[in-house]
């Protein structure tokens, strides 16, 4: 049995193909679109090497041994998945979306384990074939279910629950759609990259009401329930380039006269480091606010921004 | 109450900060007083005679205020100055950061008020005018910065909006001169001519309601060209750490290099050859034709002879710095970027207790510490004021002080003094730290204005620096030449070795330094840079410089900064500065006597 993590994107397909959404198909992307791509594709190889062949080695023991591959899974996915899966609140028997399940599907057969009803989809063919052995191999093809299809094709209405590997991109167009997509009961999942790993996994973050859970080995969990997505939301939680209207001001009496009133348009143009103001923009001036009271000026959000990647 | 006899009117200055209401009383005025571009420059109103026109009127400048509801200092002053105007308050509260004939005004109603509206941002000036036409008093509006509104591509009908109010609207740009003439004659025209002008309010108490109004009128009047782009400008790329942090490191590292540098270049090749050259041998010469030998001589031309010393030190020693650092500290005041810089540190000032606004009473400590105290008005809670005021005071030097380190160290070598600055950091952080654990009070939340960035105009840091050399002179070199007369009295008379032999466990015990050692610190309680300056002709090892140094720098805050210390808090307070200061200083400095005597 030839198995590997799906955090591997080592597939002759390439990194991109490998993570359930290409850019292709995805009719979002703007005319800037493809280069970016290309970009972020060449650098990935680039920087990963080192990483990649620990990976790759980890990979191969697992294929190699099942009690490694146990292991394996026990260390780096048992209290990842267990803690999303309580973060979200995922009941028993929930219909789950696993996009970009790679060869060795762990995050499914936690779910499945968990008592969900996985469907797992990647787009990269020889994955989706070792990935459906993997699960008959650990006995849960009763509850996983492992497609060929990319992760933006799927009718994302039938599920409760969708999990976002983190190897999956570009998240920022793929979260903002799914989030469109998903329905108001379901809750969406996925992993950011926090330090290190910040070099080789593409981060974001959106501008709605969401869950982080700090996970093991530089790693973060995103979860965000649709249904307590807020039309506001606290000024200190928009990122930079972020824009929308003020809905609610606290009583102060310097904030009304820089233009921070009800109703205004508001732009983020920057957030200072140690938890320092906010920098924003109002009728082209710009004042720094400080975290603690942007946490009480309430805005609705333009639209679902695009948030920095670091 | 009336006015003062010579006065037939008085027209009050008022204006949302930092909307350049103090160019325009300097302009009209003829003084000198404090301008940046940043808000809260100025926390006291300012007085002067109104030039130009057809009788003699008082011009007053109100700090700048955003409304008129009385909710922090500034405001208070403005709303009082408005109402019933009692000077009195205020006037003990002065300090030397504002200069003016502050006797020339007797309190009584206004005649008039001028108003002073920004440009670029007519709606929140608009809601001030509202306020302001509450009042019933005749207003003259001036629309300063037309030009920064027209490069944002914003075109206001100043005719229309005129007519609409039913007062003068005179659009200006105060820095070049732009309109002032024109103002003037609007003033005039209004006080003394028979124009009507009087004006009816809003008569709206509801905050909301007055806000709609301004925004109503403001589109009325102003239109916009086209809508600037919402990408980061160079302003909002200075406050994100990437790539502000290292911008604001290669801006204050250029600061202090500029500081050092000039200073230094000033001293040596200018005014030290001047001095020692033609100065000081026509002094002697002419001293010793007048008198004998003896005590008077010595006092005049001796060891501290203040002849000599008296005039060596302020001039050749603390002037050029004081070039430097007000040549640097324009530049930055004026290009507005002090507040970014403010944004930017916030975080890390949070955690000694302080918002990043206390960056600038903290950089103008730097010039000296009563401007700077002054300046912690604008800095919203008192446990926020007296942590920048304790640091002032103790880990900052002021520029006569910086001067006499610079010299006294830069000849054994520069990295002595990077030495020093690291030392007066670490202090610093370290008052921040314990200052915030020990009082009590809310983390500040900073509310602030970050300013267009503008390029400082060299006509204007000309003007700053020659007000600010003509203040030097009157207000620092001359009580420094008396404190040295008082010294070389002291000195010659041997009142000065009682002193030193009751000092002495100290002096030579503790800090292992000469027993003459003990003069400066005496004198250092009458002008900080004496701590520091009588060691200059001691022949002291590169330790006891050392020592000295850190001893000057952490030593009492001079005289007058303690009065002002004690003015804007209190007396204990004061105190508690001084006695923590003085402790500091013979802590650290002998700790590092001790343990460098131990390694070299």
């Amino acid at each position: 049995m030839k198995t590997c993590s799906p955090s591997t994107p080592i597939q002759e397909t390439g990194y991109i193909h490998a993570s359930g959404c290409s850019y292709k198909e995805d009719p979002m992307h703007g005319s800037r679109g493809p280069r970016r791509q290309r970009r972020r594709r060449r650098s990935f190889r680039d920087v990963n090497t080192p990483a990649l062949s620990a990976v790759k080695f980890f990979e191969h023991m697992s294929s190699k041994h099942s009690f490694f591959a146990r292991k394996y899974k026990r260390i780096f996915y048992h209290n990842l998945v267990r803690s999303e899966a309580a973060a979200a609140g995922l009941k028993s028997n929930a219909k789950v979306l696993h996009i970009g399940c790679g060869p060795m599907p762990f995050t499914s057969f936690e779910l499945a384990q968990a008592g969900a009803y996985v469907t797992a989809v990647d787009i990269d063919p020889q994955a989706v074939e070792e990935a459906r052995r993997a699960a008959a191999a650990a006995g849960l093809d009763a509850r996983i279910q492992v497609l060929h299809m990319d992760g933006i094709e799927v009718d994302v209405k039938e599920f409760d629950g969708i999990w976002v590997s983190l190897h999956v991109s570009p998240k920022d167009e793929i979260i903002p759609r799914l989030l469109r997509d998903m329905t108001d009961e379901s809750v969406l999942v996925y992993r950011n990259p926090r330090g290190w790993l910040r070099l080789w996994y593409g981060r974001c973050r959106q501008p709605v009401q969401q869950k982080v859970v700090r996970q093991f080995l530089g790693k973060e969990s995103i979860i965000i329930r649709k249904q307590e997505i807020n039309e506001e939301m606290p000024l200190s939680e928009l990122y930079p380039g972020a824009s929308g209207v003020i809905a609610h001001v606290p009583d102060h009496p310097q904030l009304s006269p820089l233009g921070i009133r009800q109703g205004k348009h508001i732009t983020v143009s920057g957030r200072c480091m140690f938890d320092g103001p906010v920098v924003v923009s109002v009728d082209g001036r710009s004042s720094a606010v400080h975290r603690s009271l942007a946490q009480h000026i309430h805005i609705i959000p333009a639209q679902i921004i695009r948030t920095v990647q670091q | 109450m009336s006015h003062d006899s010579r006065f037939q009117a008085s027209v009050l200055l008022i204006g949302p900060p930092n909307v350049g209401k103090s160019v325009l009383f300097n302009h009209f005025t003829g003084m000198e007083v404090s301008c940046a571009n940043y808000i809260g420059t100025t926390v006291e109103y300012s007085t002067g005679a109104f030039r130009g026109l057809s009788k003699e009127a008082l011009l007053i400048d109100v700090p700048g205020t955003y409304t008129l509801e009385a909710s922090n200092e500034a405001e208070k002053v403005a709303v009082e100055m408005l109402t019933h105007p009692t000077a009195d308050k205020h006037e003990i509260k002065r300090g030397s950061s504002h200069c003016g004939p502050q006797s020339a005004y007797a309190p009584g109603k206004p005649s008039a008020v001028l108003c002073v509206l920004y440009a670029a941002n007519l709606e929140s000036s608009l809601h001030l005018l509202s306020y302001i036409m509450d009042y019933q008093l005749p207003v003259v509006a001036a629309l300063n910065r037309v030009d920064i509104a027209k490069k944002k591509g914003i075109h206001i009908h100043h005719d229309k909006l005129s007519q609409i109010l039913g007062i003068p609207v005179i659009p200006t740009i105060a820095p070049t001169g732009y309109g002032t003439e024109e103002l003037k004659q609007a003033l005039d025209e209004t006080l003394f001519g028979n124009g009507q002008n009087q004006v009816s309010g809003v008569q709206s108490t509801d905050p909301l309601q007055r806000w709609k109004h301004a925004e109503d009128l403001a589109s009325r009047v102003a239109h916009k060209d086209h809508h600037p782009d919402q990408g980061s400008t160079p302003g909002d790329l200075l406050t994100r750490p990437w790539p502000g942090l290292p911008a604001a490191l290669l801006i204050l590292l250029a600061s202090f290099g500029l500081v050092v540098g000039v200073g230094m270049g000033l001293r040596q090749f200018i005014l030290l050859p001047i001095f020692r050259g033609y100065v000081f041998p026509f002094i002697i010469t002419a001293v010793e034709s007048i008198l004998q030998p003896g005590m008077l001589q010595r006092i005049l031309i001796g060891d501290y002879g203040f002849l000599i010393k008296g005039i060596e030190w302020p001039f050749t020693l603390v002037f050029p710095y004081v070039i430097s650092f007000y040549l640097a500290m324009a530049i930055l005041e004026d290009s507005g970027y002090l507040p970014r810089l403010g944004a930017l540190l916030d975080g890390i000032f949070n955690r000694l207790g302080m918002s990043g606004g206390s960056i600038i009473p903290l950089l103008l400590g730097y010039g000296c510490a009563i401007p700077a105290i002054m300046a912690t008005r604008a800095l919203n809670t008192r446990k926020e004021r007296l942590i920048a005021v304790s640091i002032i005071c103790l880990t900052i030097p002021c520029v006569s002080q910086t001067g006499a380190i610079v010299t006294l160290l830069a000849e054994q070598s520069v990295m002595v003094v990077a030495g020093m600055v690291l030392f007066s950091l670490i202090a610093a952080v370290t008052t921040g730290v314990l200052l915030e654990k020990l009082l009590h009070g809310p983390l500040p939340a900073m509310v602030i204005e970050l300013p267009e960035l503008l390029p400082p105009r060299p006509k204007v840091l000309g003007k700053k620096l020659a007000a600010r050399s003509r203040r030097y002179i009157t207000d620092g070199a001359l009580p420094m030449i008396g404190a040295v007369g008082i010294a070389s009295l002291l000195y010659e008379t041997g009142i000065m070795a009682v002193f030193g032999r009751i000092l002495s466990p100290l002096v030579t015990g503790w800090l292992k330094l000469p027993e003459e050692a003990a003069v400066p610190l005496v004198l250092g309680i009458m002008r900080r840079e004496l701590s520091i300056l009588p060691l200059l002709d001691m022949d002291l090892t590169g330790l006891q410089l050392f020592t000295g140094a850190l001893v000057g720098l952490f030593y009492v805050p001079c005289i007058a900064v303690v009065v002002s210390t004690a003015k804007e808090f209190n007396i204990r307070t004061a105190l508690l500065i001084l006695l923590g200061t003085s402790s500091t200083a013979f802590l650290i400095g002998g700790l590092a006597a001790q343990i460098g005597s131990i390694l070299f």
